[in-house]
């Protein structure tokens, strides 16, 4: 092909584009919606997880050792903890500092009780964050079993409904996304099919004047490319000012829980760069790939 | 050259549209094909077009043999003939000089090529003043002109008129054919469908007469005059 007719083709799509310019406003308005839907699901579900993840980060379990494990065994059983699996971090807390915080979590009350200090009643204990709350049971179980641990608190409510709360969302999240995308697929297919369907006479003209099927096919391919990008780039440009309005609106809020998870949605800025080209992609996938396939429909003449 | 042998077509719904009909059209004629309704003229122009395949025999037209042409080969097979079309099938979207350019747009020529060839064909039609006018505001002898100028603009060696004066004020059909009867006389070959016989009786040419799907006759006007 020569480059003047690859020339013309390319601005023979765009041409197209405003020749037939209430149908590619209906193209891009289907994609748009279609996109956004598509966006917020993705970012509801980022944004759960993310606020799942930082509280399962806040959980901890607590093991209590017996009074006669010497510093020794407890520097090795530190080293062991430390390489468990699930294991995230390990804090020993030794038996002072466990009743200063007792102490402090009474307040003034706790002032009236500094002697026990010198008959320390609490024992020595770790601080365990475990990685997946999922595996919390097993991981307890196992550090339960050890000869220095005397007793284990582990907050297995919690652990359980964050768990629920993930796997729903996810499983949730990823079944919106689907179900949105045939929904999506099916209406901009149809979409793309009353576009073609209305220039059937134009591929016609195009076959008895000798065109290539590759010579019609092109501007329907940029014209797909084109609707695609723009629809990809409105979408993203709306989802960000409207992702942006609603963090505003929350963050706003006078309750501290809700303030909270506000801080721990994600930063629209980290997960643009992603959601741009995936909405890029699907957009241009959508638009080349329906074009393609109905207009070859018409090339049988 | 157009040669038919032995071909009928018989469509899916049982309908026989052409039985055993035996043409030869040779270069530089000018060819009338009349008939009623529903008697195969169209099934027989879409042959020659390549848009139907036939049941049985063999055509070739321009050197073609069109049974054993590829898929891929017929947008190259098309851009040896022009065609004109009764409802002139011109792309709303786009001006006269557009609609013309188009034809030579998708065969590869180059752009300069362009601007020298369509307002020529433009001028050889008489609508040279109207390249930027757009169809909607063309009567409808200007549109089949505008329509015979693309299938002219390829220089052709066979031109397909499908009942070019079908849509068409009786004053202004004359006029079109005897466009086409000036084309002819340059060499390319005309075929053209028409059921108005007074047409045909002002131009001396051969009339083919169809009836149920067979050629009843193949005359000059003053032979066929009889048997219409």
């Amino acid at each position: 092909m020569k480059s003047s007719s690859f020339g013309y083709l390319i601005k023979e799509g765009a041409r197209n584009i405003y020749a037939n310019r209430m149908m590619s406003i209906a193209s891009i308005g289907t994609l748009v919606a279609c996109l956004l839907l598509i966006g917020s699901a993705v970012l509801f579900s980022l944004d759960v997880n993310n606020v799942v993840g930082v509280m399962e980060s806040q959980n901890e379990v607590v093991a209590f050792l017996y009074d006669e494990v010497t510093d020794s065994e407890i520097e090795e059983m530190t080293k062991e903890l430390e390489q468990m699996e699930n294991v995230q971090s390990v804090r020993f807390i030794s038996k002072e500092e466990g009743l200063t915080q007792w102490l402090d979590t009474l307040g003034e009350d706790g002032e009236l009780l500094e002697s026990f200090y010198e008959d320390n009643f609490v024992p020595n204990s770790y601080s365990i964050k475990v990685k997946d709350l999922a595996r919390m049971e097993e991981t307890v179980k196992e550090i339960q079993s050890r000869w220095e641990v005397e007793k284990v608190n582990a907050p297995y409510e919690v652990a359980s409904t964050l768990t629920s709360i993930k796997n729903g969302v996810y499983l949730g999240g990823s079944a919106i996304v689907l179900i949105l995308g045939a929904v999506s697929l099916i209406i901009i297919a149809n979409t793309i099919k009353i576009t073609v369907f209305n220039r059937r006479k134009e591929i016609n003209i195009m076959k008895f004047v000798g065109a290539t099927d590759s010579f019609i096919r092109l501007p329907f391919v940029v014209e797909g490319l084109i609707l695609g990008l723009v629809s990809a780039t409105i979408a993203f440009l709306m989802l960000w000012a409207g992702y942006g309005y609603v963090i505003g609106v929350i963050a706003e809020s006078q309750t501290s829980w809700v303030q909270m998870v506000a801080q721990n949605f994600i930063v629209f800025k980290d997960i643009a760069l992603p959601l741009y080209g995936g909405f890029a992609l699907l957009g241009i996938g959508i638009g080349v790939g329906g074009s393609m396939v109905f207009v070859r429909k018409h090339l049988r003449v | 050259m157009i040669q038919f042998h032995n071909v009928s077509k018989t469509y899916k719904n049982g309908t026989k549209a052409l039985q055993g009909v035996n043409l030869t059209i040779e270069d530089g004629e000018f060819v009338f094909i009349v008939g009623s309704s529903g008697a195969g003229k169209s099934t027989l122009m879409k042959m020659i077009l390549m848009e139907e395949t036939p049941t049985e025999g063999q055509i070739e037209v321009n050197g073609y043999n069109l049974g054993k042409l590829k898929r891929r080969d017929i947008p190259f097979f098309r851009r040896t003939l022009g065609v004109v079309f009764q409802d002139f099938r011109l792309i709303p979207t786009m001006s006269v000089y557009d609609n013309v350019a188009f034809a030579l747009r998708v065969t590869n020529v180059s752009t300069k090529d362009i601007r020298r060839r369509v307002p020529y064909i433009l001028g050889l039609v008489g609508l040279q003043s109207k390249a930027r006018s757009m169809p909607e505001q063309l009567s409808g002898g200007e549109q089949q002109r505008v329509a015979l100028a693309r299938a002219l603009v390829n220089n052709p060696s066979l031109i397909i008129a499908d009942e070019p004066t079908g849509n068409i004020d009786p004053e202004l059909s004359y006029e079109i054919v005897d466009l086409l009867n000036e084309i002819n006389k340059c060499g390319t070959t005309i075929v053209m469908v028409t059921h108005e016989h007074d047409l045909v009786s002002q131009f001396n040419h051969r009339v083919l007469t169809i009836e149920n799907g067979s050629i009843v006759s193949d005359n000059h006007w003053e032979g066929a005059r009889h048997e219409i």
